[in-house]
């Protein structure tokens, strides 16, 4: 095997899983508490995780 | 509500909920121009603002607005449809709602008009269309205008329930302009005015509050 073909292969080894984490948790940052709904905390958040026809509720609350 | 059994099942499996602090994102609440709490601005997934819910609602009433609006049924868009082809002062004054409460003034104003001339001038319809153009007012910050509004509003309405109300915010109006005087006084003229109205007691506080400011925390 080659020196280059080597690099090739443990860049891969090492980007790939990376990348495939980034896809799977990248875009899911909702917060998740115990007995409430899943939330987001901004809106782009939450439209980069909204699926095709995906609707989003934005619900702008004081605590005043 | 985001407590409910049902809301959690309907935010974890059929729409996504954001939940936005309006008093700290001051910039998307801008944005979306909402203009009171709590408001829930529906949005498709290319960030359409679709319509919106004002207020507390049942969660099952909650949900299934949501769903309706998801369905082009209730909203904004749906109801200038149905205006194109019916004459109705009902649907007129919702549509004024739901343009106020997107604090688009100048289209909401319209509507309200629309509303009142339709009928009598101060039949209940009308009231609520006052109403709402004074409430629109204040929401927008101008306050004189919305006093003004108010106080003529009692004036029209004489022995009404719209009266009543008139009379209750323009004490509110006074308030938020942070009219000490003119809140204290409004307040104790509304308590010797309707001793058995359900805001009596909301005056009373109001007064006590006034007369004792917490003390503000720098």
């Amino acid at each position: 095997m080659t020196r280059s073909a080597t690099l090739t292969i443990l860049t891969l080894a090492v980007f790939l899983p990376l990348a495939f984490m980034f896809a799977c948790t990248g875009t899911d940052t909702a917060t998740r508490l115990e007995g409430k709904a899943p939330f987001y905390t901004t809106v782009d958040d939450a439209l980069a995780a909204a699926g095709e026809g995906q609707y989003i509720a934005v619900e702008f609350y004081s605590d005043w | 509500m985001f407590t409910d059994t049902e809301v959690i099942e309907f935010f974890t499996n059929e729409m996504l909920l954001v939940k936005l602090n309006g008093n700290e994102d001051t910039l998307t609440k801008a944005e979306y121009r909402v203009s009171g709490y709590p408001t829930t601005v529906l949005l498709n997934s290319e960030g359409r603002d679709i319509d919106r819910i004002i207020g507390y609602r049942p969660p099952g009433e909650y949900t299934q607005t949501l769903v309706d609006y998801s369905n082009g049924i209730g909203t904004l868009d749906d109801l200038l449809r149905r205006a194109g082809s019916e004459e109705d002062r009902n649907l007129y004054y919702e549509i004024a709602e739901k343009y106020k409460y997107r604090s688009s003034l100048v289209e909401a104003e319209n509507w309200f008009d629309r509303v009142i001339e339709a009928g009598e001038p101060t039949d209940s319809l009308s009231g609520m269309s006052r109403l709402g153009k004074a409430d629109m007012y204040q929401r927008a910050g101008d306050y004189r205008r919305s006093l003004e509004s108010f106080v003529k509003m009692a004036e029209d309405f004489k022995g009404t329930i719209y009266e009543e109300t008139a009379d209750i915010y323009t004490a509110i109006v006074y308030n938020r302009m942070e009219d000490t005087t003119g809140a204290m006084a409004a307040f104790q003229k509304f308590m010797e005015k309707y001793p058995e109205s359900e805001d009596a007691e909301y005056a009373r506080e109001q007064i006590e509050r006034l007369q004792n400011p917490p003390e503000r925390v720098e």
